[in-house]
């Protein structure tokens, strides 16, 4: 497949979308070829005068049900039947975690945040925000989830006054490094192998490379962001990834004499548990379950103001996710389909580049 | 338009202000002013209709994007179009935006931020 190379910023002011959509996926490791599944609906209530005067206009997402999903995978006969329903379930359960996080991503969603400083864990949304804009700087070192879920970005939205350093431990490059070496292997597997349903896990491997890249390219224009290198002979150890993260936050602390306004970023409740009985101030962010709806529009009740997000941004990362995505107005016989691989296009991940047909 | 969560005691916990919505845009019962069950609240406002035909809003957002990627966007649209980037820039962050959409979003902030939801009501006033 080959298309017209975007930058999101240049799908966004390049094609007005209003109407009525249907959203749906394509993966050539675990579907066939054209086999398209549904991942939900978007409705505008603007028309085409208005989408053309502005780019980015509200709009309504309804997410398919697990059974929709699951009723989509195409059946086998025979014995094989009942672990291919097994798989199909398993696979919906997938894409509607991953749908969640695109929406959490893309500002549709909110995140929930667990603040475990000082002996307490703060569970409301205002009152973490509280605490953490009494301290005159924040130092957030991160973990790979908490890129990959746009975390800091959500922070850079929400405390825009707040002077944010982030730190990313190399040990979290090292994982991506290895996310990416697993899905090349993957990419090359498909030319010679039939598609496996089971292999849909590559829906929660996808995000780690391309939207964890693109958190860090866009923080990295925004606000200051420090690779946190080690010693040689660390990189080799085969220790956990998380327990090299906790000790980076410690030698943070001591090497450069700071004690408030560091904290552990991490989607991993079991590790923000572990540093926090070590001393280390944690703000654990936790995904919201997928509702039945969700508007484009969001109220931060930190700022008193409403969000806004864009239906682009929230297709780019769904391709992101998904491989291919598929967008069909049937009233104005439009299908437009982004595409996040391509075979001859080097460097996809490290440039946030799409390819777009329609 | 104010909505005010209490508490089982009937304590003010947080006031939530949407001042670009009044209480009158809406078809509302006299009895407004009874504190809603936040476990209610969602289908109470789903269900409540426009008083009138009302023209879209046009309240000042914070578009959830980043930011370098904003100032991409209004760039591209201003060496492609007659207007200067002000213009375009008040243009993409005031929308239109529908009466009930943006108190749904409010409803769901506020839902969001209280739990356990059956802990509080919400009373709701100009």
């Amino acid at each position: 497949m080959s298309g017209n190379p975007l930058l999101l910023s240049e799908f966004i002011t390049r094609y007005p979308i209003w109407g009525n959509w249907k959203v749906s996926y394509t993966d050539r490791t675990h579907l066939p070829d054209d086999k398209y599944v549904t991942l939900g609906t978007i409705a505008f209530e603007c028309d085409e005068q208005r989408a053309r005067l502005s780019p980015v206009l509200p709009f309504v997402f309804q997410p398919a049900a697990e059974k929709e999903i699951k009723d989509q995978f195409p059946e086998q006969k025979g014995d094989k039947q009942k672990g291919d329903q097994e798989q199909a379930l398993r696979a919906s359960k997938i894409i509607r975690e991953q749908m969640a996080e695109s929406l959490m991503r893309t500002g549709l969603l909110r995140p929930e945040l667990w603040l475990m400083q000082d002996h307490s864990v703060q569970t409301g949304f205002l009152e973490v925000l509280r605490s953490l804009s009494e301290n005159p700087y924040l130092l957030l070192v991160v973990d790979t989830g908490a890129l990959r879920r746009g975390i800091v970005s959500f922070l850079y939205r929400t405390l825009p006054e707040a002077s944010i350093w982030t730190v990313v431990p190399v040990f979290v490059m090292m994982e991506v490094q290895h996310q990416i070496a697993e899905l090349n292997r993957e990419w090359r597997k498909i030319a010679q192998g039939t598609p496996q349903l089971g292999k849909c896990d590559v829906l929660e491997k996808r995000p780690q490379v391309s939207c964890t890249s693109r958190e860090l390219n866009y923080i990295r224009r925004w606000r200051p962001v420090e690779i946190m290198t080690t010693r040689p002979e660390l990189l080799s150890q085969s220790s956990e990834t998380d327990r090299l993260i906790i000790e980076s936050v410690k030698n943070l602390k001591r090497e450069r004499g700071l004690h408030r306004g560091v904290y552990l970023l991490t989607t991993d409740k079991d590790m923000a548990s572990l540093a926090v009985l070590e001393g280390v101030n944690t703000l654990c962010v936790v995904a919201p379950p997928l509702p039945d709806v969700v508007s484009s529009v969001r109220y931060d009740s930190w700022r008193q103001i409403p969000l806004l997000s864009s239906v682009h941004y929230l297709l780019w990362d769904l391709t992101q996710v998904f491989s291919t995505i598929q967008v069909q107005n049937q009233e104005s016989n439009q299908t437009y389909t982004l595409n996040y691989y391509s075979e001859a296009r080097g460097g996809f991940f490290a440039y946030d580049i799409l390819e777009i047909q329609g | 338009m104010k909505l005010e969560v209490i508490d089982q005691q009937g304590n003010a916990i947080q006031v939530y202000e949407v001042p670009v919505i009044s209480i009158h845009d809406f078809a509302w019962s006299d009895s407004a002013e009874i504190p809603i069950p936040l476990t209610q609240l969602l289908e109470v406002i789903r269900n409540l209709t426009p008083a009138s035909e009302l023209d879209p809003l046009f309240p000042k957002v914070v578009l959830y994007l980043p930011d370098p990627l904003i100032n991409d966007i209004v760039d591209q649209l201003a060496a492609t179009g007659n207007e200067s980037k002000e213009e375009i820039k008040e243009q993409i962050l005031t929308p239109p935006l529908k009466h009930k959409i943006l108190l749904l979003a409010v409803v769901q902030e506020i839902i969001q931020n209280h739990l356990p939801n059956e802990d509080y009501k919400v009373r709701i006033s100009e």
